[in-house]
């Protein structure tokens, strides 16, 4: 499996850690009043979708940097890769 | 030597002889041949038993389809069990013995399971031995086990070391018949980085078996000429 | 139509055309008392435990593909109950009970084969965890060894002892482990289940659940919807897949495992041996094969196949242990799809929908589970509580903090 990184090119699958859904990246509020139920789904339940799938790799035996990958978990299909920090950027966050 | 399977033509190197066994008995034959090629040459059409009923198994195909002629190559530390006779380039030295088997080759005492064979449908097994409960254990599975499988490992370490390589290449062609070499040509002279890979150990497949298709050949890249140079 | 040496004497001699099929295949009815979704070994086992031991025999499995198509049909076909955790191991433990009688149960031969598995350890800690872990299971009233480097010398001297990364130090041996022939058993179950009343309706797949008002009244099929007072739904690695049609999010990702088998060769490995510290574990079968695999690919995947890192990365850690394969030759390879849970754990609870109910969570360890889980699974379905051995496998266990985490690894599913 190739992960064609943003700044790198293409890279075997095998230079990267995978993490998970990239729904890790939404981290919610913790003073917010549902916290503890918020919390709670956010580290345990999870869409696990037969089709495409936002998912965070981390190329430890490269830049070290953080991709979001979209792939498709039936076909292994790969069609768009984003560094983490763009897609964090984008939705809000500071980093 | 005479060899009266033998038929004439093809890419074997008649001016050169091999020394192989098959079986601890000495037998000959050139280099081009596969140990299939030439155990045929030296009249050996037996070469192995069937799996569940051990009934006699010739050599049934010329490739690595071939499903009866397992053998095992080599002895000691470097045997290989399993070895498909159809695939192996024969060397100078080799020795092979046939698999699964007690007693001689043609007299195969475990023949007698086909005399059983309708007692022992496809199957059967899940349909008995059940009884007594712990004769599984002790008789049915252990009887069955030393039956099964085909060839034997040889219990020692494996004595080779292996190497892995990476290539990078813009067009893998998986194939060196005359379409593998055709698209490889075409592709390299199109500037592209081309692997021509095969399993075989000679280019061309079955179609240096078969001289028609060499004659009855268009190709858009060269003309016979051309591909006679890459068969030598 | 019981099965025994003397019907196969008598039917051979009837030329063979007097053996009926094992099971049914029947039109689904318009209502069942229970849905089992998924024919697999847990379903089938459910249904048949449903049906011998709680005398519910008005049940269909309903199954997408044929029965036993699913990760039951291509295993490494290991029991063992060697697990540490109170909430884990005494459910194995009764688990490695049903197997001991199964095939007396069943009237099918399963090839229940007690040939011990041996995990080995390679350093002084991992012997110390593994001695935790030996005491737990006698505690459960499992069986359990510690076996020295003489002896493991003596009964396998092929291992490699002086691997210079991994020296084998010891090992704990379950005597009472073993392999068990993995299409019977979906294979006894179906018949058995069939032959007191279950349906079995194959080429039938979930496309939906009735609910309504938080009440689930049935399925809608490809053939058609179905009512039942319990819909069951036991499909492992499609587990999300199904619940997300009952608008339900599970703490599980569905991940590719792959398992190999060599070509037949003659007796080589007397039981199972498990390399856990890389990652690789092995047995032979009845057959002659080696069965062998390791570790998860480590991504989410339906695909049911993996890549070529991992086949290298298994290998690699046969040779390390057993340097005499080398010389075999792999002749088969396959991935299927594992319900890989949060801790590592499974479950077998109710939903907070009314008449749903979910088994799932096996991650790459549910063969072994089989028996005991059909068998709780019943338990739950026909009394509404858990069995004592189950009472752990709970869906809400994350949110009161009680996780079965066997390895300790935190709640990342590709780390279990």
């Amino acid at each position: 499996m190739l992960i064609n990184h943003p700044l790198l090119g293409p890279r075997d699958a095998a230079e990267f850690v995978y993490l998970g859904d990239a729904c890790l990246i939404y981290r919610p509020d913790p003073e917010a009043e549902d916290a503890a139920r918020a919390f709670y789904e956010y580290a345990y339940l999870r869409d696990n979708p037969a089709g495409d799938h936002r998912e965070l790799w981390y190329h430890e035996q490269g830049d070290r940097s953080w991709l979001v990958v979209t792939r498709n978990t039936l076909s292994h299909e790969i069609t768009k890769v984003e560094l983490a920090r763009d897609v964090a950027l984008a939705r809000g966050r500071d980093r | 030597m005479s060899q009266k399977n033998r038929i004439a033509g093809g890419q074997i190197d008649r001016s050169t002889v091999l020394n192989f066994t098959f079986n601890g008995r000495a037998m000959q034959g050139h280099p081009g041949d596969t140990l299939a090629s030439a155990l045929l040459a030296n009249g050996q059409r037996l070469v192995g038993r069937g799996f569940k009923y051990h009934r006699p198994r010739g050599i049934f195909t010329a490739g690595s389809e071939e499903p009866n002629a397992l053998i095992e190559l080599r002895g000691g530390a470097h045997r290989e069990p399993n070895t498909r006779a159809t695939v192996v380039e024969l060397f100078d030295g080799l020795a092979a013995t046939s698999q699964n088997h007690r007693g001689p080759l043609g007299f195969d005492v475990m023949a007698v399971t086909d005399l059983l064979s309708p007692f022992m449908g496809a199957g059967f097994y899940y349909k008995t031995f059940m009884w007594p409960k712990s004769f599984w254990e002790k008789l049915y599975e252990p009887v069955i086990r030393a039956s099964a499988g085909l060839g034997s490992l040889s219990m020692q370490e494996d004595p080779d070391s292996y190497d892995k390589g990476f290539l990078h290449c813009d067009l893998l062609v998986i194939g060196m018949g005359p379409a593998g070499l055709a698209g490889a040509l075409a592709a390299a002279r199109g500037g592209a980085r081309v692997i021509l890979a095969d399993e075989d150990f000679r280019a061309g497949d079955g179609s240096t078996a078969k001289r028609w298709t060499w004659t009855a050949w268009r190709g858009p890249i060269g003309r016979r000429r051309r591909w006679r140079n890459w068969r030598a | 139509m019981r099965y025994s040496a003397f019907r196969i004497f008598t039917e051979a001699l009837r030329g063979n055309r007097g053996w009926r099929p094992a099971w049914r295949s029947p039109e689904p009815k318009p209502d069942y008392d229970v849905i089992i979704i998924g024919a697999g070994g847990h379903g089938l086992a459910t249904a048949y435990y449903l049906a011998r031991v709680f005398g519910i025999t008005n049940v269909a499995v309903l199954e997408k593909g044929w029965l036993g198509s699913g990760n039951i049909g291509r295993n490494t076909t290991i029991i063992r109950s060697n697990y540490m955790l109170p909430g884990n191991e005494p459910f194995y433990e009764f688990s490695m009970k049903l197997w001991e009688g199964l095939e007396q149960d069943f009237n099918f031969n399963a090839m229940v084969s007690q040939r011990s598995i041996l995990n080995l350890f390679h350093s002084d800690p991992q012997r110390d965890a593994f001695v935790r872990r030996a005491n737990a299971m006698l505690l459960a009233g499992a069986d359990a060894e510690l076996a020295d480097e003489a002896q493991l010398r003596r009964e396998l001297p092929f291992l490699d002892f002086d691997n210079a990364r991994f020296p084998i130090r010891g090992g704990l041996f379950q005597r009472r482990g073993g392999t068990v022939r993995h299409d019977a058993v979906a294979w006894g179950y179906a018949r058995g289940a069939d032959a007191r009343g279950v349906d079995i309706i194959q080429n039938c797949e979930v496309t939906g659940f009735q609910i309504k008002n938080g009440v689930c009244k049935g399925v809608e099929t490809t053939r058609g919807p179905i009512r039942a007072r319990k819909v069951a739904s036991c499909v492992a690695g499609s587990s999300g897949r199904v619940m997300a049609l009952a608008g339900m999010r599970l703490p599980i990702e569905s991940h590719v495992l792959q398992a190999f088998v060599t070509e037949g060769l003659k007796p080589v490995l007397p039981g199972v041996v498990t390399f856990g510290m890389g990652h690789f574990y092995v047995s032979q079968s009845d057959k002659g094969g080696l069965v062998f695999g390791g570790d998860i690919d480590g991504y989410n995947s339906y695909a049911q196949r993996g890549n070529l890192p991992v086949v290298e990365d298994v290998c690699e850690g046969g040779m390390a242990i057993m340097p005499m394969i080398g010389r075999a030759r792999l002749l088969r390879s396959w991935g299927g799809v594992m319900d890989m849970s949060m801790d590592g754990s499974p479950f077998i609870d109710k939903t907070d929908i009314d008449g749903l109910y979910f088994n799932g969570g096996w991650c790459y360890g549910g063969f072994k589970a089989t028996p005991a889980s059909g068998y709780a699974y019943a338990h739950l379905l026909a009394t509404g509580a858990p069995h004592p051995t189950a009472t752990e496998f709970r869906l809400d266990r994350f949110a009161r903090g009680h996780m079965i985490d066997e390895k300790g690894q935190g709640a990342q599913p590709n780390l279990h």
